[in-house]
């Protein structure tokens, strides 16, 4: 159990220089207004040890853990892991952020973290896509089959991503593991402080994973790769898996796209924060939409000073998250691209439910689309490889 | 063996008062079925179904107003939509469609009330909680 | 304040009157001549619908509800009337009656016509009703005051146990007056108008003799009183003295019992020979009562009175009957054989061995005590027995049946005769010396009558038994006269039958000084212990009389009544043969079988129609029978008069000016008579009394719980103490109780003291009740609005505990959800009862008290549409101080925006709390909804009443196609009542947590009333929701997507506690 002396040295924030560069690029700080909310602050008050002071602190909660400020910050100090750690106490303390959607993600969550849970998680899965039980190759599905009827409503892509996802491994001919037993990863648990849950997650996926004897990993959500590829070791020791992002093992491979992008259309990319600033990758993403034959205009904010899509691990997602997906929706708009594509189906939801309203719907429509299923319906079924084995 | 526990969520009106004319006519049903009220179905979110069987509910049963007899105009019809949502969800999660049920009972009907209750628990036919 | 309203009738319409006027702000006092609302039949109400408008009525604190009453005068007009209202008695305790059922169960009458009991429960107001017109004749009639319908209601059913102990509350002696009572009771029978009556002293037998028969075993035992430490001398040991000494006893008086005989019963014991009435019943029936803990001294002749005062008794019940014979001055009637009846009956009934075989026999005197002589003379040996007396055969004061017993049995009729000498020769009686007569009775005290010419005859005899007449011995009174004489003869007393010597009374014969029968010596008895009593305790008080009157029906009704009833005959007394009847005493009557009594018992016509059996008040355990109520009336001055009863006795009514008179069942003309109403009653609609409740938000520690027993209609299956061991064992909870009735002022009182003991901010109460909110669902009661009411979670009433509106409550039902359901499994019924009590508990145990806020609303109305129906509200609304704006233009879009309702046109908008659409044809119909946008949102009428109101609060709409006068009318006193409504609303509004709010608009495309809107610049655009407008269902909290929405009536957070509550326990 960490204490917040522990936290505050593993994650530098004693080399805060004060200079507030974070609060000068934080969107919680730029939106906030029933208080003065900064990363700065909530350090200052980290620092002098009162961790009442730090688990009142408005950013506390609603820090989007974009790690936007540490991508900025001189000294490098961790701002996001440190609060992820931190809100494990508070969670100790029986506090947590403000739920959103009747909790129903949290209490997934926990569910899942049932050993004696036996889903029905692969209906999605159809005769056209090949997967296997011994490939190498398991391709993890996520929580997908979960958000596809929550969010349907909003007009969000669900299970279709984890269809393309399949169909664009079967084309570069891979007939990937999909396990029927996969639970949530546990990003939102950990990132929330919900460490007991978050490990119970991890520790049932990796028996799985271990039993499946498969030695590489693929998600088409950034923060099942950033957990599994970056948290289970940190918490259950080295797996020796390689973990990817699906458009990670798309720009290794030279998968064939044979585009159908209409001429000179354009598209505007969202980094999402877990795969871009916190698993650095900015620049798969981009090739694959090049190969789609697109033209990518970047929003004034991208890659690394990229702007979150506002709200995280399905809790306080109000007026702040609202206004800050606004921004970035027009900031979107401004590039007058004629798509918005993202490559983590929580970024396309939260936009789509931004997109849902009835007085400002002109002034935020733009489509956005996965990347993943983008990619798919553009697949050229003659350069289909047939048979890949990994280097062995 | 274990009382079967099953959740019956009622509204307080056509639902609720058939609820009531059950225990007025001293009709009988199984005592692991355990009612609770709320004013409208339509306050009911997918995140309270999940709880019930995060909480170890063997089966879940909604009953309402009758269509167009909702005493909140609406608040049926969207328990619909909840409903469709948490289903799904339910079923993902391994549930069998008997596990999970919405209905309408009118004013004072005790017995119609009884059967569906009844019919829904033999429906479970030993289901347990996590089947 | 204004005058308040009479409304006519708890017909459909007389309710929604009631309603309007009452929510504008008017007290209204609602009369409805039955005992329960008109059930809506005749309405296209729905049954639920109907049910809650009642109980809205029961609960409005500016409803007077009146049931069983009448009109019975009006004077006054238009709006200035004085009423008088009488209301017969429900005899039933509203504050007490749950409705359980028990009383109907016991009661052992059904009314032929109806066929309900004559308890009964019929619907609104949900508490039993007895139908009780009067006292049934016969009863009313006997002098012990015998509950007679009663046991005969009872001997029907075959219940005769409980027959003979509503006898036995009366009387002392029912084998005695199953056998020897005059029955005035037959005389008044309503039966015996028209057919002959019910054989009632046969029946009373019948159970006498079935309770002898099944005596062992079955003590009748009777509850020792309270000692008072008075004693009580009671002189004689008959009929009087000893029901005296009964009722003394149980009064908590010590008594002793004093007779100069050596033995107890007195006239029944030692005038009534054995052949009418056996020995060892009375003498069993004297021991039940001694066994009471009577002390009883034979033997013992009283002579001074006031020694008994100074040796210690503190009362003394002069009960000495009248056993001294009479005999006329007339020549040889000082022979020695001359005997006198009294001694004769008194030596045969002590078993003397009086041989007379061989004398002639002539008995004087044509009365009972003759015939009793006479047939027990006729039992000693002789063969040549007479009676002779003054009066014709027809005229002889003995009943005819015994005269006829009597002739059978060989005993010569002599009437007609004056006695002129008793003939002796040689010392010897030879005969009385008789003239016969024409007898015309008695002129003060001398008999009137001419003797027959030549009549002049001899009868012969060896024996004179004289029975003319019998009188009381006073020689025992002290000789100062200080205990005063009454001419022409007995004992002086005041209206409480006490002597002119305090402390000493008078019961019985010897009051008067002649015989009577027993039972009116026991009805004496009885009422000379009232006064007794009343003056041991030196209870001054005058004595009121008891009001209720014989019922009387006329011939047609008694004719109905008869052709309901069983067409039997009336059953004859069965009695042994004349042979075995001879030189012995057995008992002539018999008893009739069971199957005679049922049959004999179900001649009865149910007069009262309540038996008052008492059955009721035995298995009611709220007490709540109240079998003594009085018809009571009241004196109002009113402001107007509603009629809303078609039936009704309305004579009171005729030629009266300015009543408003409206069809039973038609909602839209009794609105426009409540609006009618509203302006002539001319004030400004006052709100309900406003409550402010404080609240705390802090989570309670305090939790008091409380589990109701419902009588045994919970207790019987639920094991409430462990329920109560159970729940005391919850974090939060100090303090449980258990409470037999928790719908009774007496819980609320006891919740109330508990309270303030142990501090409690938060009540769980678990019994039929099943929510704290001030409203009646489809499934409410009487009663759980009663318990509500009475802890003052209903605002607006009085008796509303101060200290209790911080309180937050919870109730739980356990009868219908628990005892009722589970009946058959008491063991899991508890461990439920357990569970959904815990979850309550944690409920409120999280819970924080919200501040409830009242903000008063601004009345104001908005008019749209080119209707004839526009200016007549707009008059009426004006009448009432209501702000009214009428626009003809037609608005481009009407919609409810920031607290009031307002149509837009162009550049221009017009604004009012409430609004009212009067379209003056289809065109303009449906251009007006259109106005209020997409399809869900525009108005929808509902048609159950009247047509008037939508489903939008506070949207009226006038129908062209209805008349536009009424639909006028209708709309303003709706709006009224609306407006009256909502200004005092305790809200179930749900709020909007601005800063959790993405202003998707989730809940405005939800909501079908319009309760909410976004509103605020871009980025701090929020979703604000009406709270006049919301009906807190809390739909759109659980669509909020960022669950930015709460409300007050059970949110997530409350549910899933419960969830987890119920689920995690009794695994």
């Amino acid at each position: 159990m960490t204490t917040l002396k522990d936290a505050i040295s593993k994650y530098r924030v004693w080399y805060c220089l004060d200079c507030g560069k974070c609060a000068s690029v934080c969107p919680i700080t730029l939106w906030e207004t029933r208080s003065h909310a900064s990363p700065r602050l909530l350090i200052e008050r980290a620092i002098q040890g009162q961790i009442e002071d730090v688990m009142d602190d408005p950013l506390f909660w609603s820090c989007l853990t974009c790690k936007r400020c540490t991508a900025l910050c001189p000294s490098d100090v961790h701002f996001s892991e440190f609060l992820r750690d931190i809100r494990s106490m508070a969670q100790q303390d029986d506090r947590c952020g403000e739920c959103t959607h009747s909790e129903m993600n949290q209490t997934l969550g926990r569910m899942m973290a049932d050993p004696d849970l036996k889903q029905n998680r692969l209906e999605w899965l159809g005769d056209n896509l090949e997967t296997s039980d011994d490939s190498d190759t398991i391709y993890f599905v996520g929580c997908m089959p979960y958000y596809d009827p929550i969010f349907k409503s909003l007009g969000a892509e669900g299970v279709e991503i984890a269809q393309a996802a399949v169909k664009i491994l079967n084309h570069l001919g891979v007939q990937p593991q999909v396990l029927a037993d996969e639970r949530c990863c546990g990003h939102d648990q950990l990132w929330q402080g919900d460490v007991d849950n978050f490990q119970a997650l991890a520790k049932l996926n990796m028996e799985t994973l271990k039993a499946s004897g498969a030695k590489r990993i693929v998600t088409t959500c950034p923060e099942c790769a950033r957990t599994i590829k970056m948290d289970y070791p940190e918490y259950l020791g080295n797996h020796g898996l390689d973990v990817l992002h699906l458009t990670e093992l798309i720009a290794e491979s030279d998968l064939d796209i044979s585009s159908t992008a209409p001429n000179g259309s354009r598209v505007t990319y969202q980094d999402p924060c877990r795969l871009g600033r916190h698993l650095g990758a900015y620049d798969a993403p981009r090739q694959a939409i090049a190969g789609l034959g697109y033209e990518l205009v970047e929003m004034r904010r991208h890659a690394e000073s990229s702007l979150c899509c506002g709200t995280t691990c399905w809790t306080s997602c109000g007026q702040v998250s609202k206004n800050i997906q606004v921004e970035r929706l027009e900031e979107a708009r401004a590039t007058g691209a004629d798509l918005l594509v993202t490559a983590c189906q929580k970024c396309q939801i939260h936009f789509k439910c931004a997109q849902h309203d009835p007085l400002l719907g002109e002034e935020l429509s733009i489509q956005i689309r996965d990347l993943t299923t983008l990619i798919a319906e553009n697949l050229s079924e003659q350069d289909r490889v047939q048979e890949v084995s990994l280097g062995d | 063996m274990v009382p079967r526990k099953v959740i019956l969520l009622t509204c307080n009106w056509n639902a609720y008062s058939g609820l009531e004319a059950a225990g007025a006519e001293r009709l009988s049903y199984p005592a692991g079925v355990f009612p609770l009220k709320v004013p409208c179905l339509g306050q009911i979110s997918s995140g309270i179904i999940l709880k019930a069987f995060e909480n170890g509910a063997d089966g879940v049963l909604m009953l309402g107003c009758p269509p167009k007899k909702c005493h909140y105009e609406f608040g049926n019809r969207r328990a619909e939509d909840v409903f469709v949502e948490s289903r799904e969800l339910v079923k993902v999660l391994g549930y069998s469609e008997a596990q999970f049920q919405l209905d309408w009972v009118a004013a004072g009907e005790g017995q119609d009330l009884v059967n569906k209750v009844q019919r829904f628990v033999d429906g479970l036919n030993g289901k347990r909680s996590r089947s | 304040m204004s005058k308040g309203a009479l409304v006519v009738g708890g017909s459909v319409a007389g309710l929604q009157a009631a309603l309007y006027l009452a929510d504008a702000g008017i007290k209204v006092h609602l009369i409805e001549s039955s005992p329960f609302f008109d059930d809506g039949s005749a309405s296209d109400l729905p049954r639920h619908l109907l049910h809650v408008r009642q109980l809205e009525v029961a609960k409005h604190p500016n409803v007077t509800v009146k049931t069983n009453t009448r009109l019975v005068q009006v004077e006054g007009h238009t709006d200035d009337f004085q009423v008088e209202l009488r209301q017969h008695p429900r005899y039933i305790d509203l504050t007490k009656c749950t409705a359980c059922g028990d009383c109907i169960e016991a009661c052992p009458v059904t009314l032929p016509g109806t066929g309900h009991k004559a308890i009964y429960l019929d619907g609104q107001p949900g508490c039993v009703a007895i139908d009780k017109v009067g006292k049934s004749p016969c009863a009313h009639t006997c002098p012990a005051g015998i509950h007679v319908q009663g046991y005969v209601a009872l001997i029907a059913q075959k219940r005769y146990r409980e027959a003979i102990d509503l006898i036995h509350e009366a009387m002392p002696f029912p084998s005695v007056c199953g056998r020897v009572c005059n029955h005035a009771c037959e005389a008044n029978c309503t039966r015996g108008k028209v057919d002959d009556p019910v054989n009632i002293m046969v029946l009373k037998r019948f159970v006498a003799d079935w309770e002898y028969a099944h005596r062992e075993g079955e003590k009748a035992s009777h509850p020792a009183a309270e000692p008072s430490g008075k004693r009580v001398a009671i002189i004689g040991a008959g009929p009087a003295g000893l029901t005296a000494a009964r009722d003394l006893n149980r009064k908590g008086h010590a008594v002793t019992v004093f007779d100069a005989l050596p033995v107890a019963g007195g006239m029944m014991r030692v005038g009534i020979p054995a052949h009418r009435l056996p020995d060892e019943l009375l003498d069993w029936e004297i021991q039940r009562i001694l066994d009471e803990g009577i002390e009883l001294q034979l033997n013992t002749r009283i002579d001074d009175i006031p020694a008994l005062l100074e040796n210690g008794y503190d009362a003394v019940l002069i009960a000495t009957g009248a056993h001294v014979a009479k005999k006329l001055p007339i020549s040889n009637a000082d022979h020695p054989d001359n005997w006198l009846s009294l001694d004769l009956l008194r030596r045969a009934c002590l078993g003397e061995d009086i041989d007379l075989s061989g004398k002639r026999i002539v008995v004087l005197g044509g009365g009972n005590v003759a015939l009793d002589t006479a047939r027990t003379v006729a039992r000693l040996g002789t063969s040549e027995v007479r009676m002779a007396c003054l009066e014709a055969r027809g005229e002889m004061p003995g009943f005819e049946w015994e005269i006829v017993v009597a002739e059978e049995e060989g005993i010569q009729m002599c009437p007609g005769r004056t006695f002129k000498e008793i003939v002796l020769e040689n010392d010897q009686i030879i005969g009385v010396r008789c003239v016969e007569v024409d007898f015309r009775g008695f002129k003060n005290g001398r008999p009137d009558l001419d003797e027959i010419p030549d009549s002049e005859h001899v009868l012969p005899a060896d024996i004179v038994i004289w029975a003319i007449g019998q009188g009381a011995d006073l020689s025992f009174l002290p000789e100062d006269g200080s205990v005063q004489k009454r001419e022409p003869a007995g004992i002086q007393t005041n209206s409480e039958m006490m002597t002119s010597m305090p402390g000493v009374f008078v019961a019985g014969d010897v009051h008067r000084g002649v015989t009577f029968f027993v039972v009116d010596a026991i009805g004496e008895g009885h009422k000379a212990v009232r006064g007794i009593d009343r003056y041991l305790r030196g209870d001054l008080s005058k004595l009121e009389p008891l009001s209720l009157k014989a019922v009387e029906y006329n011939e047609k009704e008694i004719k109905t009544k008869l052709s309901q009833a069983s067409q039997g005959e009336r059953v004859q007394i069965p009695s042994i043969p004349l042979e075995e009847r001879e030189h012995n005493f057995r008992e002539v009557d018999l008893v009739i079988t069971e199957e005679q009594a049922i049959a004999e018992a179900q001649r009865c016509l149910i007069c009262g129609p309540c038996s008052e059996c008492q059955a009721c008040v035995e298995v009611c355990k709220a007490g709540a029978i109240a079998h003594d109520q009085q018809e009571t009336s009241a004196h109002l001055n009113l402001g107007a008069i509603i009629c809303a009863d078609s039936a009704a006795d309305l004579i009171a009514l005729k030629n009266v000016q300015g009543i408003h008179y409206v069809a039973p069942e038609d909602p839209l003309s009794v609105s426009a008579a409540a609006a009618d109403v509203l302006a002539s009653i001319g004030v400004q609609a006052r709100p309900l009394p406003m409550t402010v409740v404080p609240g705390s938000t802090q989570p309670s520690l305090r939790i008091g719980a409380f589990v109701c027993e419902c009588g045994d209609h919970i207790s019987s299956i639920i094991d409430t103490e462990k329920v109560g061991s159970k729940l005391s064992t919850l974090s939060g909870v100090v303090h449980t109780q258990v409470l037999p009735f928790s719908c009774s002022q007496e819980a609320a009182d006891s919740i109330q003291s508990a309270v303030e003991t142990h501090h409690l901010d938060r009540v769980v109460l678990a019994a039929c009740s099943c929510c704290s909110v001030d409203q009646a669902c489809y499934s409410c009661t009487y009663q759980r609005l009663r318990s509500r009411r009475n802890l003052g979670v209903l605002p607006g009433f009085d008796g509303h505990y101060p200290g209790l509106e911080a309180v937050d409550f919870e109730f739980v039902n356990i009868r219908e959800q628990c005892a009722w359901v589970h009946a058959d499994d008491p063991e899991k019924a508890t461990a439920k009862a357990i569970a959904l009590i815990t979850a309550a508990v944690s409920r409120v145990r999280g819970e924080s008290i919200r501040p409830e806020v009242i903000e008063p609303v601004e009345r104001s109305v908005l008019i749209l549409g080119n209707g004839e129906a526009a200016s007549v509200s707009k008059q009426l609304l004006k009448e009432q101080g209501v702000p009214v704006e009428h626009v003809r233009d037609m608005p481009a879009q009407a919609l409810r925006t920031n607290g009031k309702y307002q149509a837009v046109l162009d550049d221009k908008s017009w604004r009012g709390q409430a609004l009212i659409l009067t379209p003056s044809d289809v065109e303009e119909t449906k251009g007006l909804l259109a106005a209020f946008g997409r399809e869900e949102l525009r108005p929808r009428v509902q048609v159950e009443w009247g047509g008037v109101a939508t489903h939008r609060p506070g949207v009226y709409i006038c129908d062209p196609a209805l008349d536009p006068e009424l639909a006028g009318k209708a709309a303003a006193a709706r709006v009224t009542a609306w407006l009256g409504r909502i200004s005092s609303q305790v809200p179930s509004a749900a709020t909007v947590h601005s800063a959790r709010c993405r202003a998707c608009g989730t809940c405005v495309e939800i909501c079908e009333f319009g309760a909410p809107e976004l509103t605020g610049e871009v980025s701090l655009r929020t979703a604000r929701i009406d709270p006049v407008i919301c009906t807190g269902c809390g739909t759109c909290a659980a669509h909020c997507p960022s669950d930015a929405i709460s409300y007050p009536n059970g949110e997530d957070a409350e549910l899933e506690t419960a969830l987890s509550a119920v689920l995690t326990l009794g695994d």
